[in-house]
């Protein structure tokens, strides 16, 4: 489904991706590991189509749609949480069915600002599965939340999938492992 | 009336008639109508002013020559911060004049435009020249300084371009567009009546002014000048009560 070829990515002289290859598969769930700053956000904003790969090719098949909780929320501060959700396409039903399976139905006429830290989190998770997408891209998702919020979440997140990609970034096994994901160390070569 | 409203009123009652006292006792101590009337003396001039066919024409063509102005400021300002902010070399070559228009005093563009312009629309010119550096460089940096985060979001969500435009990209820009908007009328009123004192043309607030400052009419001076003054903060006021329902605080 998407096909990374000796993918390379420096910020000025540091580089940190060098000559990375991998496949993801229809219906696939990797997760990214690897220490601070060796490039798994940078990967995952050129998996998105964010940023062009200095060397190297990503290929899709077909025009894949994307969604994703970013490591950052991202919810626009002057949009109530419902309405950061429908502004994606949602219709408001499958919103708010979203947000009572994540906890936080209560909180659909919030704005961002009035809510804690883990529910903003849920709130961006709700919205990302939301979205039609065919892969779904994770980067820290569960940071705020406590372990039986994080744990409620990946669950729905792994009900949600179904047969569509997951690509994870986390510096927690166990939250790779909650979400069924492969890990892979991305400073290790080849990755194929 | 809420409570607070309530409150609101007597306080702002309270500081017109502070205000008003102080004034009353200043035209008292200097004892001469010529250097500071009275605050009667000026209300009964603005009584009689009122019911002449003159003044009401005046008010009716200032307003539309400063309203004409300032409306081709806001729509050019826009669209020229919308270039600039896009590309870079439409930047580069607008920002000195911006800059100038900011730095040359309104006299002199007074001056220079009563020898290219009919009096008759040089308020409209004046006005449109000041506000339109205030809107270009407040939106410029407001596109500009749009958080690409957000702009990234909606591309990885596959937002059409229209919908970032209206949902996104407007909504974030506009509390600073309005804030400059409303400021930008308040110079386009004072730059506007000061090219109409200049120039002098017929049924306008500025000539009003300057024929009652030849004739030391100053109750009438003052008169012409609250005019005016009110003017500009009812159109401040119908301004905000139209973008508020545009506007948003959770920013």
């Amino acid at each position: 489904m998407i096909s990374i070829e000796n993918i390379s990515f420096s910020y000025g002289e540091k580089r940190v991706l060098e000559n990375l290859s991998l496949e993801i598969g229809k219906g696939s769930r990797i997760c990214f590991f690897g220490e601070s700053g060796c490039g798994k956000t940078t990967l995952l904003r050129l998996i998105l189509g964010l940023e062009k790969p200095q060397s190297g090719t990503i290929k899709k098949d077909g025009a894949l749609r994307s969604s994703a909780v970013f490591q950052e929320n991202r919810l626009l501060p002057f949009k109530t949480v419902l309405q950061n959700i429908t502004l994606i396409g949602a219709d408001e039903g499958a919103a708010l069915d979203r947000l009572r399976a994540l906890g936080i139905e209560a909180a659909a006429d919030s704005f961002p600002s009035d809510l804690s830290g883990g529910m903003q989190r849920r709130a961006a998770i709700a919205r990302a599965l939301c979205a039609e997408y065919d892969y779904l891209v994770l980067d820290e998702p569960f940071t705020g939340l406590d372990g039986a919020n994080a744990s409620a979440a990946a669950r729905h997140i792994s009900e949600s999938l179904k047969e569509r990609a997951l690509i994870l970034v986390t510096h927690s096994r166990a939250e790779a492992e909650m979400l069924g994901a492969q890990i892979i160390d991305i400073t290790e070569k080849p990755h194929i | 009336m809420k409570q607070s409203n309530i409150k609101k009123v007597i306080k702002w009652t309270a500081v017109s008639l502070l205000w008003l006292a102080v004034w009353q006792l200043s035209a008292a101590a200097v004892g001469q109508e010529l250097l500071i009337p009275y605050p009667k003396a000026v209300l009964l001039t603005l009584w009689e002013l009122a019911r002449t066919a003159e003044f009401w024409r005046a008010v009716l063509f200032s307003m539309l020559r400063i309203t004409a102005g300032y409306s081709l400021g806001v729509v050019i300002g826009t669209a020229g911060a919308v270039l600039t902010a896009r590309f870079a070399v439409f930047k580069a070559i607008f920002s000195p004049i911006l800059h100038l228009i900011r730095a040359v005093p309104v006299a002199s563009f007074i001056i220079l435009a009563l020898v290219w312009i009919k009096s008759a629309y040089l308020a409209v010119f004046i006005s449109f020249l000041m506000v339109l550096p205030i809107i270009w460089t407040t939106v410029q940096s407001g596109i500009e300084g749009l958080d690409r985060k957000y702009l990234e979001m909606a591309q990885v969500f596959g937002l059409s371009s229209a919908k970032t435009l209206f949902q996104i990209k407007i909504p974030f820009i506009l509390p600073s567009f309005i804030a400059s908007a409303t400021s930008a009328l308040g110079f386009a009123w004072k730059s506007g009546v000061a090219a109409e004192v200049i120039c002098r043309p017929a049924n306008s607030l500025g000539k009003l002014l300057q024929d009652a400052k030849l004739y030391l009419e100053t109750p009438r001076v003052f008169a012409v000048t609250a005019t005016v003054a009110l003017l500009s903060l009812l159109l401040e006021l119908i301004i905000k009560r139209v973008t508020r329902r545009f506007s948003n605080d959770k920013h």
